[in-house]
């Protein structure tokens, strides 16, 4: 869905009821409900017969249409994306498919999976047979390589939820100048739900993870967007202290339900705090290796940034470039939504969540006065390591005006949010800048 | 409401080719009108959208790399240097190179209502 600016167009147009809220646009305009069951929509029969009306045609595959789905007869140029499962994103790419979450949408303390982001890199997997699916370990440092299904890894190993935030590494993209290549990520490229699976560890260690074991690399079945089959789309890892963290999950739930499809259903792997390109999707195999993965995207420049900072627009040699781990600090703030007008006598409650990468938020501050002066806000302790943390406080403004509110978090080291965009790299990852917002005071 | 009486094959026209399940996009012309439009088209959105193009900028020296490299990495079949030329200086063109800014203003959709008038934003 392009269309995020509720207001500005045409109030009666379909598109806008479908931005608000697909669901209940759905119900509003057709009758149609959701079901959880078939996760398709299905129109009762006078939704039917409306829709049917309004077209002027009958819908024999009615039954088959997704819910949240305008029908493309009633589309919009260019706004008629519509994704199983998820309500809100905007939709930067539809193939691949590439959807980020407006800011608005991720004030949950943990973020419900219809507003999860999606980044495919190639085409999801179809027809999948949950109970057929196996997960492969191997490779060179893999000491006896084992096959699982997914009932045998539920049977065999303690199950494990935990609240975990995955960000995009070119979350922010959009921002740097000169422009660079990729999906032109704005500020939704982040969640935090929470998995259910088993420690990464405790499967690698059932195989046995040998001494020269160096990287865990995964290998998904999603396929190549060329549609050559010889080619994967993304083959990432993680080195073997990250992988044998207690917080690195091989995980079939999101927020208590199967994974959504485009978030990797029906197994992935997750491992918080990097760029989430590490955090395999649709998960098939996963080798233990005595050397650096040299998967797809594992070499510079993907998920790379220059070794030494570097002036912007440099053409950067691939040996001179340094794959990203950790995530930097970062914050958004969820509330209020940028673009509303606030009454001068009230105060202005602002919240959101702050993380960090692989350390925590010691602290979020705001300004509202470009940077001159900051105030505190409350930090809420993480739900465990690698979850967001949650950060709340409120503005009484001095007088009438325009006033941007900016967010900038502080980890445990002390490194905070540039105010500027940080450092250009050839590919435009790591933008921590702070975020602002903008309110009018009346 | 803004309805377009279509046929019902185009309501129910589902999953381009490689797009993902579970997905529903209306295939549109996202590419904008111009010398070299539909050489563009044909050529760039054999396996990606045209949003992933259309979302990009850079100058012609940037596009030529990024045109190259779907070919050299990304199992783009190879095109003659005319075809390329005509790509490269359609996307220049068009999806030129961003304005230098530290960092730019917020862009419209994120502004309050300004009690004051207000200069038409530069896009």
């Amino acid at each position: 869905m392009n269309q995020h600016d509720d207001g500005q167009n045409n109030p009666t147009h379909i598109d806008t009821l479908y931005a608000a809220d697909p669901i209940a646009a759905d119900r509003q305009l057709w009758g149609r409900e959701t079901s959880a069951l078939s996760r398709r929509g299905f129109l009762k029969k006078s939704g039917l017969v409306a829709m049917s009306t309004a077209i002027g045609a009958a819908i024999p595959f009615a039954r088959f249409m997704p819910s949240g789905l305008i029908p493309a007869a009633f589309a919009a140029e260019g706004s008629s994306t519509r994704i199983e499962g998820k309500e809100g994103l905007i939709v930067l790419n539809e193939r691949p498919l590439n959807a980020e979450t407006p800011a608005h949408l991720l004030d949950d303390s943990v973020t419900p999976s219809k507003y999860m982001f999606v980044r495919n890199n190639g085409v999801p997997p179809e027809a999948i047979d949950v109970d057929n699916w196996t997960l492969e370990i191997a490779g060179e440092s893999c000491v006896n390589p084992l096959s699982f299904s997914i009932a045998e890894l539920k049977q065999r190993f303690e199950e494990v939820t935990l609240q975990l935030q995955l960000e995009c590494g070119g979350n922010g993209r959009s921002e740097f100048v000169p422009a660079t290549s990729g999906n032109q990520w704005t500020t939704g490229a982040i969640g935090c739900p929470t998995f259910t699976g088993v420690r990464l560890r405790d499967v690698l260690n059932y195989c046995g993870v040998g001494a020269d074991a160096e990287y865990v690399g995964y290998y998904g079945a999603d396929t190549h967007l060329s549609g050559d089959p010889g080619r994967e789309p993304i083959s990432r890892g993680v080195p073997i202290a990250k992988a044998l963290e207690r917080e690195s999950l091989i995980a079939w739930k999101m927020n208590g339900e199967d994974l959504p499809l485009q978030n990797g259903y029906p197994l992935r792997l997750v491992c918080a705090g990097w760029p989430a390109s590490v955090s395999g999707k649709w998960l098939k195999k996963l080798v233990v290796r005595n050397q650096v993965h040299d998967g797809e995207k594992m070499a510079a420049p993907s998920y790379s940034v220059p070794k030494q900072p570097v002036a912007p627009g440099s053409r950067v040699p691939n040996e001179d470039m340094k794959v990203i781990e950790s995530m930097p600090v970062k914050s958004l703030i969820t509330f209020p939504k940028s673009g509303i007008t606030h009454d001068l006598r009230e105060r202005l409650i602002v919240r959101g969540h702050a993380w960090a990468g692989d350390d925590q938020v010691s602290g979020v501050y705001l300004s509202i006065d470009f940077g001159a002066t900051w105030l505190p806000t409350g930090v809420n302790s993480p739900a465990n390591r690698l979850a967001w943390q949650d950060f709340s406080g409120w503005i009484q403004f001095p007088q009438p005006g325009y006033y941007e509110i900016w967010a900038r978090a502080m980890d445990m080291q002390g490194r905070s949010q540039p105010l500027v965009i940080p450092g250009w790299n050839p590919r435009g990852y790591l933008n921590n800048t702070a975020h602002r917002i903008a309110v009018q005071v009346v | 409401m803004i309805i377009r009486k279509t046929t019902l094959g185009i309501l129910l026209s589902i999953s381009a080719l490689g797009m993902s399940p579970g997905v529903t996009a209306q295939t549109t012309d996202a590419f904008v009108e111009g010398t070299g439009r539909d050489t563009v088209q044909a050529t760039c959105t054999r396996c990606h959208s045209a949003t992933l193009v259309t979302q990009n900028s850079g100058s012609e020296e940037v596009w030529r790399i990024r045109v190259k490299l779907m070919q050299t990495a990304h199992g783009m079949p190879a095109i003659d240097e005319p075809t390329e030329a005509t790509i490269v200086k359609y996307l220049a063109t068009h999806y030129g190179q961003k304005a230098a800014a530290r960092r730019a203003a917020l862009k419209p959709e994120f502004m309050p209502k300004n009690p004051y008038s207000q200069e038409p934003a530069a896009d």
